[in-house]
């Protein structure tokens, strides 16, 4: 398509920036999809205690086992599955908004933590990350000589 | 009545919500993590169903925020053949199940060819 546009001219560039925001649109797509075709991804809080960060996200009617965390270089992520459950057999849904799927997200700590003392824990569907400042990111006052 | 005072004006999360049929029963599946079982309330009057709960959230010194709290409340009409006043109610992983039995004559037969 370029090639039929002068090198250089400006409908040249601009039809150049639309076929990358093309690409970069289909590549996006190709992430974990739900039940409906849609994109799932839990929401997540990160919360700054005085001398830890705590994550938080939401994972309703997932396993422990289904949870993956992650950290290298302040690099946190967490992937998971959602499994679709149907234990009554030959259930028939009327009505589903739940999403299934796949989802990976990562995060760079804003702070450097303590990567031997992170503590997860997952109880009625929220994942619980706590993880400790390392002692040159904890606030300190600064006294005035 | 034994429900979560909710306005109209509070409510700024809905629960995705499930809702299956199976031999015997109709369940209903709605996602809330995090909950205090405390703070979930299942009410039935008649053919009505309303489910009324309140998420606590931690927010002081929140960096990242995606996580949404408060109140809400969802009302169901169940179908005429089900048994209200025997609906069960559970939370497990942050889910509400809510089993509502389907009365005698309703449920599904098998039927034997004599």
């Amino acid at each position: 398509m370029t090639s039929l546009i002068k090198h250089g001219s400006r409908l040249g560039w601009a039809l150049h920036d639309l076929r990358d925001e093309f690409e970069r649109v289909f590549r996006d797509l190709e992430g974990p999809f739900d039940a409906n075709g849609r994109t799932w991804s839990p929401p997540i809080d990160i919360v700054d205690k005085d001398d830890k960060l705590v994550l938080t996200a939401e994972l309703p009617g997932m396993q422990k086992g289904d949870i993956k965390i992650d950290l290298q270089d302040n690099v946190l992520t967490i992937e998971g599955e959602k499994h679709y459950k149907n234990e009554e057999k030959k259930a028939s849904y009327y009505h589903c908004e739940r999403a299934y799927g796949k989802f990976s997200r990562s995060f760079t700590l804003p702070r450097k933590v303590d990567s031997a003392g992170i503590m997860a824990e997952f109880k009625d569907g929220v994942l619980t990350i706590t993880m400790p400042k390392t002692e040159d990111a904890k606030p300190r006052q600064i006294e005035i000589k | 009545m034994n429900t979560i005072n909710v306005n109209k004006t509070d409510m700024i999360f809905i629960p995705p919500t499930e809702i299956s049929e199976s031999r015997d029963n109709y369940t209903i599946t709605m996602e809330i993590p995090g909950l205090d079982k405390a703070d979930i309330k299942i009410w039935s009057e008649g053919n009505k169903l309303m489910v009324t709960a309140e998420k606590k959230l931690d927010t002081e010194g929140r960096l990242y925020a995606e996580r949404i709290g408060g109140k809400f409340a969802r009302w169901f009409v169940l179908p005429e053949d089900c048994e209200s006043a025997k609906v069960e109610a559970e939370y497990v992983d942050g889910l509400i199940k809510i089993v509502i039995p389907k009365s005698e004559k309703s449920k599904a037969k098998t039927i034997t060819i004599k």
